[in-house]
């Protein structure tokens, strides 16, 4: 029961990225300021790291440290590339708004 | 295990720097949608608290938390999205001026001036007629596929914004504006076979003025020119005015119809620099032909169409400065505002240079007083403590305390030379004139110039024939009237300084004698001569040379001696020497 409540909060969790991305794209054909694929990057990587620190759970029902680990590394990654890319707009906006 | 929590508190800690980041920029723009993103960029510091704390935890219920955070976060950020996006789309959103992309900025203007005629043609021609034309523009243009006509009778432009991004970044704006520049001209001109072409152009004005993009306004201009101070002319010609009209004016990318319409969508193809002149060029070949056809008072006419242009559209004009190339008879009171515009921004840049200047001037004095308010306080805070020292050192020296023996006596006696030195020192400093500003007190005399001379440079032998020079004398009989104290010491000064700066086995040649009214003293070495830029700086106050010094000498003898209506000054070859030269009042008489 258990397992199944989480692989549906799972799957719930992996539909809202794409719903997210779409609106994401919209977003970046209209907007000058164009640091879209940095953000994209580093939430991909995060989400990458998500599902690794997810599986066991899914599949055996209990966490396996090296997966962890490896799960941690890639969202260390991807939280790493999306302060790059909030700095990179933090610094663009001070220019159009100025 | 270890890894993990340090894993966990590594991604905790920068989660927690992304997070202030997004916050300061929220407290920087203060923008609703940035609440929706903090709020989603909240949860993953919080994920991290919650793995380290799940570290302790043995329970398996505890991983449900994850994917519930995880989903919280990416529905705030699918709001904040959203918020975004209409805050962009809208014209009214906080956005749309900020971050939306020109070439969309530029579409929406379109649309909307398009919408607007469109919703005045429907009730007159019916929705199908201007979807005909539609048609048409999409033909000529494919930039324009995929627009059409809704329910609501408003045009949709969505798939041009996907149809721009297949063009190059530098042609979109162009290729934009010269497609819907002919959209916009064929809806005119459907507008124009029912309703008066002044009541169009007013109804243009209206909607142009509503444009707040710079770069839109920019290009929009040339068209908006055309049809709105023209345009409504030459649609009062008849087919032959018109016929003569579109003889005189060939210019390429412009194009007269029979019924007096402009096309000015080729224009586009041209760089902007290149529209302008053609816009002026324009003006110029249709002039002689208007006159010719409505008198010269078209030109008001023209004058009277301009000034009607939307402020935004005027504001460019204006920028651009391009009025002034238009012929005689349009706009001229502008031309002439435009002209002492002009002249009002040279003569602000000389005021501004002018102002810097005297602020510069100004900062300078400030300083000099304040550095010699600083050397008088110094100079007379030291000497009332020395003159304690010098007492005391004076009552050890003549044994008034007791007895002294032989080396303390030769200690005490150095000691007290050199209280004399720095009393002297404090003295010296005292009588530059940026120091004291007080005039100096002079006890005049008569004196024979040449008398006093000799002392001097007896008393100063000693130091020349220690680098064996030779101090040769020239010396007439010539009367001199000045505190006799304070003249010997502005010529020891300078003597001393001929002595100081000339060579070993130097020459130093002093003259004196009668000048007019005046006794004229001439100090020469053949040392190694002075740089002519640092003529004028040897008389200020600390100004030193290689030689080192205080740097006083010279700035005494000058205020000495301009103390005495005398002058002062110096003429140096490098390498072969420096003249001083002293002008002194003569003694009446005798």
């Amino acid at each position: 029961m258990l397992r199944f409540v989480i692989l549906l909060l799972f799957i719930a969790s992996l539909i809202l990225p794409i719903v997210s991305s779409y609106y994401f794209n919209r977003l970046m054909k209209l907007i000058k300021v164009r640091r879209g694929n940095i953000l994209i990057t580093g939430a991909i990587m995060m989400l990458i790291g998500y599902i690794f620190f997810m599986l066991p759970w899914i599949f055996i029902d209990e966490s396996v440290t090296e997966i962890r680990l490896l799960s941690y590394i890639i969202v260390l990654s991807g939280l790493l590339t999306l302060l790059y890319g909030i700095l990179k707009i933090y610094l663009d906006w001070r220019e159009v708004i100025k | 295990m270890n890894i993990a929590i340090t894993l966990s508190l590594l991604n905790l800690v920068i989660s927690i720097i992304i997070f202030s980041m997004i916050s300061k920029i929220y407290l920087l723009y203060g923008r609703g949608y940035l609440v929706w993103f903090l709020f989603g960029m909240a949860f993953i510091p919080i994920i991290f608290i919650y793995s380290i704390f799940e570290f302790f935890v043995s329970s398996s219920y505890i991983i449900i938390a994850y994917p519930l955070f995880v989903i919280i976060m990416e529905i705030a950020i699918i709001v904040a999205e959203r918020n975004l996006l209409l805050s962009i789309r809208e014209r009214e959103g906080e956005e749309y001026k900020i971050l939306l992309r020109e070439d969309i900025a530029m579409l929406r203007t379109f649309e909307r001036i398009a919408n607007y005629l469109i919703r005045r043609i429907s009730t007159l021609i019916g929705i199908k007629n201007i979807e005909k034309t539609i048609e048409e523009c999409i033909d000529k243009y494919a930039i324009l596929s995929g627009i059409y006509i809704n329910g609501n009778e408003k045009i949709i432009t969505t798939a041009v914004e996907k149809n721009i991004d297949e063009i190059s970044q530098d042609e979109r704006i162009k290729t934009l504006i010269e497609a819907f520049s002919f959209f916009i001209d064929a809806l005119i001109d459907l507008y124009a076979a029912f309703v008066p072409y002044t009541k169009i152009a007013e109804d243009m004005r209206k909607e142009i003025a509503k444009i707040d993009n710079k770069i839109t306004i920019k290009w929009i201009m040339p068209f908006v020119i055309l049809k709105t101070v023209i345009e409504p002319i030459l649609r009062r010609c008849k087919i032959d005015e018109l016929t003569e009209i579109r003889i005189s004016v060939v210019i390429e990318g412009i194009n007269i119809n029979k019924k007096g319409g402009i096309d000015i969508h080729e224009i586009y193809k041209y760089e902007y620099k290149e529209i302008i002149e053609k816009l002026i060029k324009f003006f110029h070949r249709c002039r002689y032909p208007l006159i010719r056809i409505f008198g010269e008072e078209i030109n008001k006419e023209i004058t009277t169409n301009f000034r009607l242009l939307p402020d935004n559209i005027k504001e460019e004009i204006y920028k651009l400065g391009f009025i002034r190339d238009l012929p005689r008879g349009i706009l001229e009171e502008e031309k002439l505002t435009l002209m002492s515009r002009d002249r009002i921004i040279e003569e602000l840049a000389e005021r501004k240079r002018k102002l810097e200047e005297a602020y510069k001037r100004l900062s300078e004095a400030k300083l000099d007083r304040m550095k010699s308010n600083f050397i008088n306080i110094i100079a007379h805070e030291l000497r009332t403590p020395l003159t304690v020292i010098k007492t005391y050192a004076d009552l050890l020296r003549y044994e008034k305390l007791g007895k002294l023996n032989k080396m303390q006596k030769d200690k005490l006696n150095k000691m007290i030379k050199n209280i004399e030195k720095l009393n002297e020192l404090i003295n010296d400093m005292l009588q530059i004139p940026s120091i004291d500003s007080k005039e100096l007190e002079l006890r005049r005399e008569n004196f024979y110039i040449k008398d006093l001379i000799k002392d001097i440079v007896d008393e100063l032998k000693e130091m020349a024939k220690e680098k064996k020079q030779k101090i040769k004398l020239s010396l007439n009989e010539s009367m001199t009237n000045g505190d006799i104290k304070l003249i010997e010491k502005a010529l020891k000064n300078v003597i001393t300084n001929a002595i100081k700066y000339t060579y070993e086995g130097g020459k130093i040649e002093i003259k004196a004698g009668k000048e007019g009214a005046f006794t004229h003293v001439v100090i020469k070495d053949n040392g190694k001569g002075i740089d002519k830029n640092e003529l004028d700086k040897i008389f200020e106050p600390f100004y030193t040379g290689e030689e080192g010094g205080v740097g006083l000498g010279l700035a005494i003898a000058k205020n000495i001696i301009e103390s005495h209506g005398g002058r002062i000054w110096a003429e140096s070859d490098i390498g072969k020497g420096t003249t001083f030269h002293i002008l002194l009042k003569e003694a009446r008489e005798k």
